[in-house]
C-alpha cells in the first residue's frame, strides 16, 4: 500500500472538534432545571414510592392440551424453506421455537443462497408478526367471508366478459410453476383475461435485448465464479442487482488468494455502490459517459480503432476471452444490446453468461404495463387483479394509474399490507407471509425451491394461487394445489427414478431439488440495430434501489429502516447525493433541502455530500415515501425532547418514482435530466458515522514510529511477492499487564477478512434479530444513541471522484486486556475463562465508564426502555437472549447463547466440541464468508490458522488491549500504486 | 389533643406491628422459597411420583432435551386417566355400596380427575363430546427464575444431577413446593463443588463459574 494512503471516515475528522461536540442543536446550555436538581427530586420520589412495593406476580404455566408429536417446549426446530423477500429466491433454514419462526439463515446446501442471506431476507421475519397486516378479506372496506368474496368476484368477471372488457392479472414475476399453471387454467376459462408481469426494479431491457440479439426473451444466469475479468457498467451486483447473495458467493470463489490469479473487477458507475467499493478499479462516470464507453468498447473489440479508457478495457477483456463478463444495470435497451454484442464478441456465451439454464428471477415487461395503461385509458379493462406489485407507487404514471383504476368496476388487490394501490381497490384479498404459506418456485431453471409454512396462518389469508384456482373452478387446499401440480408433472422434469411421494418428501425436507430445465433453443446471435438512445449531458438523476428498501415493499420493516446505508451511513431517510464540487457550486451544505425537478414534477430532498460521486449525477434511493410508514410516527422512546421520525410529508423519506420517464417503453431509472434549486430549508440527517469513530492519536505510537492505520491494504501482486505486504511490522508493545490469565479450555477468537467484506450489512441485521437489539427511531440515531451491537465502519481514501472505499465490521473486540473491565465499579463487565468479555446486565448500574474507556466504541447504553408493547411483534424475540431494560450497558456477546447451546449439545452427545460446530449469527449470514470464528486453543481450527496468516492484524494494536477479534489485510487486484510499503 | 395522642399511639403500634411481621417473613426480593400455591387441580406428586413411582421424565419429558422440563400436556395425563377415573379407595367404597345395595357397580369419577376430563372437553366419564373443544389447564408456576438468568435443564440431566437436588423430595409432597431459594449463591454452591460425585466422567465436568454461563 502506498505510504501516503490514508483512509478517513468523514470530512469531520479534519476538524476533530465537531466530532466530539455533536450536533449543534443538541448541545445543552444551562437551564433552570439541571441534572443534579432532577436527580435530587427523583431520589426523594423514589424513596417515597419504595414504600408501595408490590407482591411478586403469580406466573402461570399453560401446557399444550394435546401433545404435538416431537415438539418440545424450548427446543429449536429447523425447517427448510425459500425466502420471498427480495425476489432472488434464496433457500433458507427457518429456526422455529415453540411453533413460531424467529430467525432465518441461509441454507448451505441451496444453490442460490449457498448459506448466505441478504439483510432484507434476514429482516423479513418481523413482517410476519406485523399487527397492522391485512388479516381479513374485504369488499368496499367491509369484512366478508371468502365465499362471499368469491361469488362477488366471479359475478364481476362474468359481467366484464359480457361487456367485452378485459380481465387483467397484474403481478410481479411469477416464479412458481404451479401458480403459472393455475393462471393458465384461469385464462382458459376466461378468454378475455390476460396476465401481465412487471418488476418495480425493472430488468425489462435486459430481457428485451436478449430478444433482439438471440430471439428469446430471457434473463441469463451470470457466473461470476468463472469470470477472470468482470466489467460492470453501473450494475450493483453485490448489493441489489438480480441475485446479490448468489453473486457474492460466486464472486468470492474466484478470489482465493491461494490461487495463481484472481478475478479482476472493474466497476464503472454513476453513484457510489458497495460493488464499486469492492471493485479493483472504480471509475465514476455519468450515464451518458457510460453509454459512450460501452460503444467505445464495442468498437475497439470490432475494429481496434478506439482510444482511451474504452480501448484499454477492451484490450484487457480480450485477454480473457471466454473468461470475462460484462454486465450493465442500466435499464436501457441500447446499452443492453451493446453488452450482448460485447459478451458475444468475447465468446462468453454459455461460459460466463449462461443461456442454457437461464434465471427466471425476473421476467417483467415495462412495455406491457405501458400497454395496460393505454388499455385502461380506452376503458377496455373490466377487472384488474393485482398481486405483489404496487403500481400506484412503483410506476412513473402512478397518479394516472390511480385515477384510471376508479373507472374499473372490479379491482382486486392481493396484499399483505395496505398499500397505495390496495387502498384504491374495492376488493382486498389478504395474502399470507411466505413463512405461513406453501409455494414451489423455479427461480433459476433447473432448481425447484420449496416454501413450506412454519407457523399456522395468523390471519384469514389466501395466496394468489388458491384464489385464481378457485375462480377457475378448482377448489383445494394450498398444499394440495402445489402437490397436485407436481404429481402430474414431476415425471417429465424429475432427475433420477424416485417415486413421487419420496421425491416430494425430499423436496419438502431439503427445501429444493434439481430438475430438468425446459429445453431452450436460442437463436443465432444477431447484431441488431441500436434504438436511438438519447442520454442528456448535464445534471442527471440516478434513481437506484437502496440495499435496505429495494423497491419499497419492505418500508414498514423497522429493522431495515434503521439499518445504516453501507455507504452513506444514513438511516430513516432518502437524500439527494451530490458531489462536493457540485455542492460548492450551488453553495449547499449537507442537510440543506433542495427541490429536484424533472418532467414538470418535483420533489424536495435533503442534500448529502457523497465522496467519489460523479459531478453531474444526483443519486436518490427508491423505495422511500411509502404510505404506511406513518406508523413510525411514535417509534422510539417517548420523552419530553423527542423529535419526530417522519418528515414534513408524514412519511419516511420521499417518493421519487414520478420523476422517472420512459424510453422505448422501458422505464428510465438513470440519466434523467433534472434541475436543482435550493429551498433554504434544512433537515437533520440521522447518520451513524458522525460518532463512535475510532481515533488513533499520534502520541499512542511507539517512539519514532507512526500510528498504524485501521485499514491495511495491499495488491495481489505484492501479496504474492510478500504475503505480509501491507502489514505494519516491528512495533514493540510495552505492557504493564502480567500474562497470568491462561485460557485452559477454550479461547474464542474471530477474524474478519477485509478483502471479502462487501459491506452488505447482512451481519448487522442478523445480529439484531439474534440478539433482540431494539429499534430506537430517527431522533435517537441522530442523538447518537443507536443500539446496534455490530456496525460496519466505512472508510474513504482518495480525492474527488477517484476514491477507494473500505469496510470494516466493528463489534466488541473481546480484548484480553479489556480497557472496559478495570473501570467498572460493580464488576458488571468481567472476563470469562474462555476469553470473552462478558456483560452482566443484572449487575450493571449504568455508570457508562466502560463505554467511555472502550477504544473501539462498541458499547451501547440503554437510555430508555425501548418499546416492546406490540404483543404480536414480540413473538419475534429470541427467548434465549435477555431483553435489556433501561440503564444497563450492552454489547456484542459473541453470540454466547450459541456457544452455550453448542457446548450443551456436545456434552449431551459425549463428543468434544468440533471446529465449526458454533456459527455466530453474523458469521452464518455473511454472503462473502468474511467472518471466521473458532477456538484459538485448537491448533487445527480455521481461526488458529488465520491468526498465523501474515495478513492478520489487530485494529489499534498499539493500545495493547490485545483483542481476540482480528482483521485480514484487504487485497485488491490492481497495479501497484506509487510509493513502497510502509514498514514502521 | 386526646384524639391526636390516640392517633400517634395507633401509628406507633402499626409501625411496630409492621416491623415484627416483616422480621419474621423478611427475605430478599424475588426469593420465593417455600412457595406452595394452590393449583387448579389438586395433583399429588406424592401419589404419582412416590406411591406409583412414575419416573419424573415420563411427564417432564423436556428435561433431558431442552431448557424447559415442561409441564405435561393434558393429553399426557389422559394416557393413564383414560382408564383411571378415581382412586382405588373410591372404587372399593363403591363396590361395597353396590354389594350392600344389591346393584351393579357404577363407573365413578373423582372430583379432581373430572377436571382433567373437563379440560379435554370430555364428559364426566371421560368420553369425548362431539364438537366440544378443550381448554388447557392453567397451572401456577412454582419455580420462577428472573428473565436475566438462562437456566437449562438439559446439561444438568446430562451431568447426572438428581431432580431432587433442586426440587426437593417431591415424592413426599402432596402439593408442589419450592424447597430451595434458587438464588445465585445457591447455584454456585453446587457449581463450585467438586463434581466427582456426579455420574459424568471428570474430564467432562468443568467449573462453570463464568458470568456468561447463565447471564446473557
Amino acid at each position: 500500500m502506498s505510504k501516503d494512503k490514508k483512509y478517513w471516515m468523514s470530512k469531520n475528522e479534519i476538524s476533530a472538534d465537531e466530532v466530539v461536540a455533536g450536533p449543534a442543536d443538541l448541545q445543552t446550555t444551562s437551564t433552570d432545571w439541571n441534572r443534579r436538581d432532577f436527580l435530587k427530586t427523583a431520589g426523594f420520589s423514589l424513596a417515597a414510592f419504595m414504600t408501595a412495593c408490590s407482591k411478586t406476580p403469580v406466573n402461570k404455566a399453560i401446557p399444550f392440551l394435546i401433545q404435538p408429536e416431537e415438539v418440545i417446549p424450548g427446543k429449536a426446530y429447523w425447517y427448510a424453506s425459500t425466502s420471498h423477500a427480495c425476489g432472488s429466491g434464496c433457500g433458507v433454514l427457518v429456526k422455529n421455537r415453540d411453533s413460531r419462526p424467529i430467525k432465518l439463515e441461509g441454507n448451505p446446501d441451496h444453490p442460490v443462497s449457498q448459506g448466505g442471506l441478504c439483510p432484507v431476507c434476514q429482516a423479513s421475519v418481523i413482517e410476519l408478526y406485523d399487527s397492522k397486516r391485512l388479516f381479513n378479506p374485504m369488499i368496499s372496506e367491509e369484512n366478508v367471508t371468502w365465499d362471499r368474496l368469491n361469488t362477488n368476484v366471479v359475478q364481476g368477471f362474468r359481467k366484464s366478459r359480457k361487456n367485452g372488457q378485459r380481465i387483467v392479472i397484474l403481478t410481479e414475476t411469477i416464479t412458481s410453476p404451479s401458480t403459472k399453471y393455475y393462471i393458465q387454467k384461469f385464462l382458459k376459462k376466461y378468454s378475455n383475461a390476460k396476465h401481465i408481469e412487471y418488476d418495480p426494479i425493472s430488468y425489462s431491457s435486459i430481457l428485451d435485448a436478449h430478444e433482439v440479439s438471440y430471439g428469446k426473451r430471457i434473463l441469463p444466469q451470470y457466473h461470476f465464479d468463472k469470470a477472470d475479468m468482470i466489467l460492470s457498467l453501473d450494475a450493483d451486483f453485490l448489493g441489489t442487482w438480480i441475485s446479490p447473495t448468489q453473486y457474492t458467493k460466486d464472486y468470492r470463489k474466484n478470489r482465493s488468494l491461494d490461487a495463481d490469479h484472481i478475478s479482476k473487477h472493474v466497476q464503472i458507475e454513476s453513484r457510489v455502490s458497495i460493488t464499486g467499493a469492492k471493485a479493483d478499479k472504480r471509475y465514476a462516470k455519468s450515464v451518458s459517459e457510460i453509454f459512450q464507453l460501452a460503444q467505445d468498447i464495442e468498437h475497439a473489440l470490432q475494429s481496434n480503432k478506439a482510444h482511451g479508457l474504452g480501448s484499454e478495457l477492451a484490450t484487457e477483456l480480450k485477454q480473457h476471452k471466454g473468461k470475462s463478463l460484462v454486465i450493465s444495470g442500466i435499464n436501457d435497451l441500447s446499452i443492453q444490446i451493446l453488452v450482448n454484442r460485447i459478451n458475444n464478441a468475447l465468446e462468453n456465451i454459455n461460459k460466463t453468461v449462461n443461456h442454457r439454464s437461464p434465471s427466471k428471477q425476473k421476467n417483467g415487461s415495462d412495455l406491457a404495463v405501458a400497454q395496460l395503461l393505454s388499455d385502461m385509458k380506452s376503458g377496455q379493462v373490466g377487472a384488474l387483479i393485482i398481486d405483489g406489485v404496487n403500481p400506484v407507487y412503483d410506476l412513473p404514471e402512478g397518479e394516472q394509474f390511480s385515477r384510471l383504476m376508479e373507472s374499473i368496476p372490479i379491482t382486486i388487490a392481493f396484499s399483505q399490507k395496505e398499500t397505495e394501490t390496495s387502498s384504491q381497490c374495492n376488493t382486498i384479498c389478504p395474502s399470507p407471509h411466505y413463512l405461513e404459506s406453501w409455494s414451489d418456485d423455479e427461480f433459476t431453471s433447473g432448481i425447484l425451491s420449496m416454501t413450506q409454512p412454519t407457523i399456522q396462518g395468523l390471519g384469514n389469508t389466501r395466496t394468489l394461487r388458491k384464489s385464481i384456482a378457485s375462480w377457475a373452478g378448482i377448489e383445494n387446499d394450498e398444499r394440495i394445489l402445489v402437490r397436485n401440480y407436481w404429481k402430474k408433472n414431476y415425471s417429465t422434469r424429475k432427475k433420477g427414478s424416485q417415486s413421487f411421494n419420496r421425491w416430494w418428501d425430499n423436496l419438502v425436507h431439503d427445501g429444493f431439488v434439481t430438475i430438468k430445465p425446459f429445453p431452450l433453443t436460442m437463436g443465432i446471435f444477431r447484431q441488431g440495430t441500436l434504438p436511438k438512445s438519447d442520454f442528456k449531458k448535464g445534471l442527471t438523476l440516478v434513481a437506484y434501489p437502496s440495499l435496505q428498501m429495494l423497491d419499497g415493499r419492505h418500508s414498514e420493516n423497522p429493522w431495515l429502516q434503521e439499518m445504516p446505508d453501507p455507504i452513506m451511513k444514513l438511516t430513516w431517510d432518502n437524500v439527494a447525493c451530490i458531489s462536493q464540487i457540485k455542492a460548492d457550486e450551488l453553495n449547499l451544505n449537507q442537510g440543506d433541502i433542495i427541490q429536484l425537478s424533472s418532467n414538470n414534477t418535483s420533489v424536495e430532498l435533503p442534500i448529502y455530500i457523497q465522496e467519489g460521486q460523479h459531478n453531474d449525477v444526483v443519486a436518490v434511493a427508491l423505495g422511500y415515501g411509502r404510505e404506511g410508514t406513518q406508523r413510525f410516527k411514535n417509534i422510539g422512546p417517548d420523552w419530553i425532547q423527542k423529535k419526530d421520525t417522519l418528515g414534513e410529508n408524514e412519511l419516511v423519506g420521499e417518493r421519487i418514482t414520478h420523476l422517472l420517464s420512459r424510453q422505448e417503453g422501458n422505464i428510465v431509472f438513470s440519466g434523467i435530466p433534472v434541475s436543482m434549486t435550493p429551498t433554504g430549508k434544512k433537515a437533520d440527517l440521522a447518520l451513524t458515522q458522525t460518532y463512535n469513530t475510532l481515533a488513533n492519536p499520534e502520541n499512542t505510537a511507539p517512539p519514532s514510529m507512526k500510528v498504524r492505520p485501521f485499514i491495511q491494504e495491499t495488491t495481489f501482486d505484492e501479496y504474492k511477492k510478500d504475503p505480509s505486504s501491507g502489514a505494519h511490522h516491528g512495533h514493540q508493545v510495552v505492557t504493564l499487564w502480567k500474562d497470568d490469565h491462561p485460557y485452559e479450555k477454550h479461547h474464542w477468537g474471530m477474524a474478519i477478512d477485509l478483502g471479502a467484506c462487501t459491506g452488505c450489512s447482512a451481519c448487522v441485521i442478523s445480529c439484531q434479530v439474534e440478539n433482540n437489539v431494539p429499534v430506537v427511531g430517527k431522533d435517537e440515531v441522530y442523538r447518537r444513541r443507536d443500539m446496534a451491537w455490530m456496525r460496519i465502519d466505512r472508510y474513504y481514501s482518495g480525492e474527488g471522484d477517484d476514491i477507494d472505499v473500505a469496510f470494516q465490521p466493528m463489534m466488541c473486540q473481546h480484548c484480553d486486556n479489556s480497557p472496559c473491565e478495570p473501570v467498572c465499579p460493580v464488576l458488571a463487565t468481567v472476563h470469562s475463562s474462555e476469553g470473552l468479555n462478558q456483560q452482566v446486565y443484572n449487575r450493571c448500574v449504568g455508570t457508562r465508564f466502560c463505554a467511555n474507556n472502550c477504544p473501539y466504541k462498541v458499547r451501547r447504553f440503554n437510555w430508555f426502555d425501548y418499546a416492546h408493547n406490540d404483543e404480536l411483534e414480540n413473538m419475534v424475540l429470541n427467548p434465549d437472549v435477555t431483553v435489556r431494560s433501561r440503564g444497563v450497558m450492552e454489547k456484542c456477546s459473541m453470540c454466547i447463547q450459541r456457544i452455550q447451546e453448542a457446548k450443551i449439545e456436545a456434552k449431551a452427545k459425549g463428543l468434544p466440541l468440533a471446529d465449526g460446530d458454533i456459527k455466530l449469527a453474523c458469521q452464518q449470514s455473511c454472503p462473502a464468508d468474511a467472518i471466521t470464528f473458532g477456538d484459538l486453543n485448537d491448533p487445527e481450527s480455521d481461526i488458529s490458522k488465520l491468526v498465523e496468516d501474515p495478513r492478520h492484524y489487530h485494529v489499534l494494536e498499539e493500545l495493547n488491549a490485545r483483542p481476540t477479534v482480528g482483521y485480514l489485510t484487504m487485497v485488491r487486484n490492481r497495479e501497484e500504486e506509487k510509493g513502497g510499503n510502509h514498514h514502521g | 389533643m386526646q384524639r391526636q395522642l390516640k392517633l400517634v399511639t395507633l401509628l406507633i403500634f402499626a409501625v411496630g406491628l409492621l416491623v415484627v411481621l416483616s422480621n419474621s417473613t423478611f427475605r430478599m426480593p424475588g426469593n420465593q422459597q417455600n412457595y406452595e400455591p394452590i393449583q387448579p387441580i389438586e395433583f399429588s406428586h406424592r401419589l404419582h411420583a412416590g406411591e406409583m413411582d412414575i419416573p419424573c421424565q415420563y411427564c417432564h419429558y423436556g428435561a433431558s432435551q431442552s431448557r424447559h422440563a415442561g409441564i405435561p400436556a393434558t393429553s399426557v395425563c389422559m394416557n393413564c386417566h383414560k382408564y383411571v377415573s378415581a382412586t382405588k379407595e373410591d372404587f372399593q367404597l363403591e363396590e361395597q355400596e353396590a354389594v350392600s345395595d344389591g346393584r351393579e357397580m357404577e363407573s365413578i369419577t373423582s372430583i379432581e380427575i373430572s377436571k382433567i376430563y373437563e379440560a379435554m372437553g370430555y364428559d364426566s366419564l371421560g368420553k369425548p363430546i362431539d364438537g366440544k373443544e378443550g381448554k388447557s389447564v392453567e397451572w401456577i408456576k412454582v419455580h420462577n427464575i428472573p428473565d436475566y438468568v438462562f437456566f437449562s435443564h438439559k446439561p444438568h440431566i446430562t451431568a447426572g444431577v438428581d431432580c431432587a437436588d433442586c426440587h426437593g423430595d417431591v415424592t413426599s409432597m402432596e402439593r408442589i413446593k419450592q424447597t430451595e431459594d434458587l438464588s445465585m449463591g445457591w447455584c454456585l454452591d453446587c457449581h463450585r463443588k467438586d463434581h466427582e460425585s456426579l455420574e459424568a466422567a471428570p474430564e467432562r465436568t468443568q467449573l462453570l463459574l463464568d458470568c456468561a454461563t447463565c447471564h446473557y
